[in-house]
């Protein structure tokens, strides 16, 4: 069985998966309540705090937490644990302005993020780079589940699957279940996926059963074989850490489809108790799956670069040949892989979809159009993206860590879009505008400067520091704007 | 002037003394303070890997506290535009 990874029992409980996934897709076909966009879009409107609470957490832990997360710390080792803080970072960086986001998205029947800045800031331009910028960035994140998909069928299935055959076959049930309901339907099955990866988790646990003489044995292993991954991390570590937690923290927090999430809030009330919620769920989450990259070390023979993503399911096909057991609880947690792939690749696809339609067509050659066309308009654009990227995600060339570092070095730039602009009323458009580009200008050029990551700094981070200083410092920022939005909110 | 019926009401911010408390947790987790030594195992980790889960801990722990005591519900009845 290990040969051949979870043998034919795996793969038929994948497929009464997949199955089950697009039953709940028809479902929320059935239950829509308008041909509107913030039907399609938001669910109405009207999630509740567990459907709210299970798409956040299934949509922010994702592939790359179960395959990139466990490469990382096999290949940094005990260091990695810095995952659990960047993973709450993003949570509490939600407290910067989800609240009055959601306020402002229930008074203004916002859908997209771009809706919000037109309000706020009255600047095409200032939209235009903000939702570019969002479109690189979760383009970026796509592809990395894309070929997450790719790598966890291959890995799982012992090969007998192979990489192109899990990127296109995953993928098109995620399209199929997506056009049908929406949001709906990608919340629901978030549901359904974010119940299966705890359960997997549960899984995970029983599997390694970190004992702490069990665990003090591994660790005593690695101090020995490589002394350097259990080490206190030295004071340049500690910056890296320090920044990564930043890094991490503020751009995660403004991915489009969890501002998407805010606005899909039925109430307050909801939106607290899946921010509470989520809170917690790192602890939960983040640190077997860091204790999963350091047993590896041990476990596993010496993997190196994109190798190293295959931690997870070397392992798991390890673990199914010990025991029914341990068979029983890996294929939970090999459920619980791909339900985290598909709930965060279907819900990073329809929010591009969102912004395609609504701000790029609806602006441009859909002007005019109405909510049911800019809909349909979204779903085939949803096709071509996915088409597109598919493409791409058939010839790898980069570790899925590497994937997500460079999306978030550009999308924390948007960061002080909201987390400034909602609260501050003295930062106008143009200063926006201007620390945007500042912020973009900086961190692209100083690797390409051969300056890259100065005092151990990631280059977003300090971009995002300067963007934050040219929106303080603009000549015009405390002159008292004219736009209607910001007139409306000074009065 | 918007009609007083049409303003908006009073932004929803946080206080500010909490930022200097996640500011203080999060700097507890990353291992900065500790020195460089021999191996020492707590719970068969290394002692400042279970001092960063802990700070992380705290600030999950403070997080529910903030949302819980300082989040107004707000306004859950409000129209929502078509």
């Amino acid at each position: 069985m290990s040969a051949s990874g979870f043998g034919a029992a795996g793969l038929l409980v994948v497929l009464a998966y997949l199955a089950a996934m697009l039953s709940v897709g028809l479902l929320a076909r059935r239950a829509r309540r308008a041909d509107s966009l913030g039907d399609f879009y938001l669910a109405g409107r009207a999630l509740g705090p567990f459907v709210l609470f299970a798409t956040l957490y299934a949509t922010q832990y994702s592939g790359n937490s179960f395959l990139g997360y466990p490469g990382e710390a096999y290949r940094l080792g005990f260091a990695w644990v810095m995952s659990v803080g960047f993973m709450t970072a993003i949570v509490v960086a939600y407290l910067l302005f989800a609240p009055e986001l959601h306020r402002q998205s229930r008074r203004l029947g916002l859908v997209t993020p771009g809706d919000w800045l037109d309000h706020r800031f009255g600047s095409p331009a200032l939209t235009l780079v903000a939702n570019l910028v969002l479109v690189v960035a979760i383009v970026n994140y796509l592809l990395a589940q894309l070929m997450a998909m790719g790598h966890v069928v291959a890995g799982l299935s012992g090969g007998a699957v192979p990489y192109w055959a899990g990127v296109v076959g995953l993928t098109a049930v995620i399209l199929i279940y997506e056009t049908l309901g929406g949001l709906r339907a990608v919340a629901w099955t978030d549901a359904v996926q974010g119940v299966l990866i705890l359960v997997g988790l549960g899984g995970i646990l029983a599997a390694i059963v970190p004992s702490p003489g069990h665990m003090g044995a591994i660790t005593q292993w690695v101090a020995e074989t490589a002394p350097e991954k259990a080490a206190v991390p030295s004071w340049a570590q500690c910056v890296s850490w320090a920044s990564t937690i930043a890094l991490i923290g503020l751009s995660g927090a403004v991915y489009p489809q969890a501002i998407q999430r805010i606005y899909a809030a039925r109430s307050a009330r909801a939106l607290k108790r899946g921010v509470a919620a989520m809170a917690c769920m790192p602890l939960v989450t983040m640190v077997p799956l860091f204790l999963v990259g350091i047993i590896s070390l041990r476990e596993l023979s010496a993997l190196e670069g994109i190798a190293a993503d295959q931690v997870m399911p070397l392992l798991l096909t390890r673990w199914a040949g010990a025991s029914t057991w341990l068979y029983l609880g890996s294929l939970a947690v090999m459920l619980a892989v791909v339900a985290a792939i598909m709930s965060t690749a279907d819900s990073v696809l329809l929010t591009l979809s969102s912004i395609i339609a609504k701000d790029f067509m609806g602006k441009t050659v859909l002007k005019g159009a109405t909510d049911a066309r800019l809909t349909r308009a979204g779903k085939v654009t949803s096709w071509a993206i996915v088409a597109v990227l598919v493409a791409i995600a058939l010839v790898p060339r980069i570790t899925l860590w590497g994937l997500i570092e460079l999306k978030m070095e550009v999308l924390i730039q948007v960061a002080p879009l909201f987390m400034l602009g909602i609260h501050w009323r003295r930062v106008t458009a143009s200063a926006a505008l201007a620390g945007l580009v500042v912020g973009l200008a900086v961190s692209v050029a100083l690797p390409l400067a051969g300056y890259a990551r100065p005092l151990g700094l990631h280059d977003g981070l300090v971009g995002a520091l300067a963007n934050v200083a040219v929106c303080l410092a603009w000549p015009w920022a405390a002159v008292v704007d004219r736009r209607p939005a910001v007139r409306e909110a000074n009065a | 002037m918007l009609p007083r019926a049409d303003r908006p009401p009073a932004s929803v911010r946080l206080p500010r003394w909490i930022w200097a408390v996640y500011l203080a947790l999060f700097a507890a987790s990353v291992p900065w303070y500790v020195p460089d030594g021999p191996l020492r195992l707590w719970l068969g980790l290394p002692h400042w890997v279970v001092l960063s889960i802990a700070a992380i801990a705290g600030v999950a722990l403070f997080t529910v506290f903030v949302v819980r005591r300082y989040w107004p519900d707000g306004d859950d009845e409000a129209p929502i535009p078509r």
